[in-house]
């Protein structure tokens, strides 16, 4: 077990973990040595643009000793398999059995899987920093090999017992088999707490993944995902995403579309307030002919919320005949808030049909005298509007994720 | 019910657009205000309404009985005030039967009375589409967006059979409308008409009063009424023209 009292995410970088920690692999050498590396002070960096430095995180503990924690009965769905991660441990007591997926959880990674890993590793920008952290540190790697048709509930249950948590999952979708993965945080306690992931989803031929995350994260817990996915011919990826809250919650996701005619969408809306920081940043690239990829992404900031969507799109030499859309409109609250938006493009090939937009916008004010002259108070107006804004987006998600949508937005738009 | 006096009224850069301006609207009344364009119309219509770019420098507009200057937009329209705009605006992603169920049961709920179902709003609201010629899809449909001129005229009449106002005002509501729907907001005006209700209607024809029968027509200039009388007065303007009132005869 490691443990030290550290102030902030900024010092937990900063630590020599490797003093405290056995240095098992090329893999987590690497890993150890991205985290000391980091430069806070860089302006580039994440620790800049997303004030990562102030993110506090009381201890860095690496224990098994947690208090035996028990499900409750709504969270477990009904429709579909529920695995459950509780601290970023697999449980395989509380998760269900099924022959569609081959779940596998390792102590000690082989030379394939570090390899794999070290691969992930190496591909990401030098400021992707909080990826390294998980490899280095994590005591459990989790193995899935989905091979039929499924929907999976992937539960991360944050009990408080421990304020660094971290992931590292391996996910491969077999040939021709349509996966439906639903995550869900399930946050205990007030403790601060930070997660941070790190996924690896390879599709073979023929494989559709939908991938969900639709969750009001609480203040005091802050996000990080790095995800790489790659996706064979006519494989399809799609990223259906809501996220408020959180202190601050960070994706980075890497998308390869390798194979011909693979396909990727994102639909996206992130509704930032208080201090939130919530950033999306995507690599996505086409690296083969005839692939489709479509980026939509909402954002709402109020109050002192930061929200960002920073998006490349990257087309090979070569790739013809490639079709993307990336769109971000933005829609301003209050003077406090900040939002970015950094949708680029990278073309190295003819035969490309690639558009890309982004607007940032405020409450119209003509709109809101025309529903206060109708009974509405400003408060009211202002939501409906807002609630316009996003609905178009949400009813992108799949039917099933759009109440909860709806739900969180709600709340989301009673605070106003 | 409605009493404006010595109403003035300025824009933010100055310019006085409505000076020493009276009405006086009574229940079961039908005013009509016509003038030329830039006579400060749409003005006076905003200002009743509660419009923050436009400022009052003198001047009182009373609503039964009570200050309505005082009074926020929502006030104004819980206490009975329809404006029925001469551009409503697209309310992008808010379907305009939701909005018709925020805003007519906002009012009930401010107004302590009953809510309404919302099977039986949607009811009403298939009602209205039928009385003002339009198909019943438009309710499910972003309200005024990618609507034409006529059906966002005929979307503001749903909203007014739906709310059931004190005093309406209609800024210019038989503007770009081909004869039918001429007829159709002529005939939802006389419906509405009844012996608690004031309407003021502001146009710049006559051929609206062809289908609604008005107390008096009042001619707007400059910021002014220079001249009132009956449904007769808007004949003659017809005939006439502006320039007949504005040179003073």
């Amino acid at each position: 077990m490691v443990s030290k009292h550290i102030n902030s995410l900024n010092e937990l970088f900063q630590v020599e973990l490797s003093d405290k920690l056995e240095v098992k692999n090329d893999l987590q050498a690497l890993a150890l040595n991205q985290c000391r590396m980091h430069n806070p002070k860089d302006k580039h960096s994440l620790w800049q643009k997303l004030g990562l430095g102030a993110v506090p995180a009381a201890a860095l503990e690496l224990s098994e000793d947690k208090d035996m924690w028990q499900p409750s009965v709504d969270m477990i769905e009904e429709e579909g398999l529920n695995l459950v991660w509780i601290d970023g441990v697999y449980d395989s007591k509380l998760s269900q059995k099924s022959e569609h997926v081959k779940i596998q959880t390792v102590s000690k990674i082989d030379e394939s899987l570090e390899e794999a890993w070290l691969v992930f590793l190496q591909c990401l920008p030098k400021q992707e920093i909080t990826a390294a952290l998980p490899v280095a540190l994590s005591e459990q790697w989790s193995l899935m090999s989905f091979q039929s048709n499924v929907t999976v509930h992937m539960h991360h249950v944050l009990t408080g017992e421990s304020s660094l948590v971290t992931l590292n999952k391996q996910l491969r979708v077999q040939k021709n088999t349509t996966v439906n993965i639903v995550n869900h945080i399930h946050v205990k306690g007030q403790k601060e707490v930070i997660l941070i992931t790190n996924r690896g989803l390879d599709l073979d031929q023929g494989a559709k993944v939908d991938d969900e995350l639709v969750e009001k994260v609480p203040e005091h817990v802050s996000m990080f995902q790095t995800q790489k996915t790659v996706v064979g011919r006519e494989g399809q990826y799609n990223n259906y995403h809501m996220s408020t809250g959180g202190r601050v919650v960070r994706n980075y996701h890497q998308v390869d579309l390798n194979g011909k005619q693979a396909h990727s969408e994102f639909h996206g809306v992130c509704l930032g307030a208080n201090q939130d920081k919530l950033d999306q940043t995507i690599l996505l690239k086409h690296n083969n002919e005839n692939t489709y990829s479509k980026q939509s992404y909402k954002n709402v900031a109020r109050s002192k919320a930061l929200t960002s969507f920073s998006s490349r799109v990257y087309v090979k030499q070569g790739a013809s005949n490639i079709q993307s859309e990336q769109i971000n409109h933005n829609l301003l609250i209050d003077k406090g808030a900040h939002m970015l938006s950094e949708p680029e493009l990278e073309i190295y090939a003819d035969e490309v049909e690639c558009a890309h937009g982004s607007t940032v916008g405020q409450i119209d004010e003509k709109s809101l005298f025309y529903m206060q002259s109708r009974g509405l108070s400003e408060k009211l107006a202002k939501a409906l509007l807002i609630k316009g804004f996003i609905a178009e987006q949400i009813s992108e998600f799949p039917v099933k994720r759009q109440d909860r949508a709806f739900e969180i937005a709600n709340v989301y738009l009673e605070a106003l | 019910m409605l009493k404006i006096k010595n109403l003035e009224v300025s824009i933010k850069e100055g310019k006085k657009i409505i000076q020493n301006l009276d009405l006086n609207v009574k229940p079961g009344e039908t005013h009509t205000i016509m003038g030329p364009n830039g006579s400060g119309k749409s003005t006076l219509s905003n200002v009743i309404a509660g419009h923050s770019d436009y400022i009052v420098d003198g001047g009182e507009i009373e609503f039964l009985g009570e200050d309505l200057l005082a009074l926020a937009p929502e006030e104004r329209a819980i206490k009975g005030v329809f404006l029925s705009f001469q551009y409503p605006v697209g309310l992008p992603g808010v379907s305009t039967i939701s909005f018709l169920q925020a805003v007519v049961n906002e009012q009930r709920k401010k107004r302590s009375e009953p809510l309404v179902e919302a099977i039986d709003l949607i009811q009403m609201a298939e009602e209205a589409c039928k009385m003002v010629g339009l198909p019943k899809s438009f309710l499910h449909r972003p309200l005024n967006k990618g609507f034409s001129g006529g059906e966002k005229k005929r979307a503001e009449l749903i909203q007014l059979i739906l709310l059931q106002p004190k005093i309406v005002i209609l800024d210019e509501t038989d503007s770009g409308l081909d004869i039918d729907a001429l007829r159709v907001v002529g005939n939802v005006i006389t419906e509405m008409q009844n012996s608690n209700r004031g309407i003021v209607i502001v146009t710049h024809y006559n051929r609206l009063l062809e289908h609604v029968k008005t107390d008096y027509v009042h001619v707007m200039s400059t910021g002014k009424i220079v001249k009132s009388g009956d449904a007769s007065l808007a004949k003659q303007l017809e005939k006439e023209g502006y320039s007949w009132v504005e040179n003073g005869k």
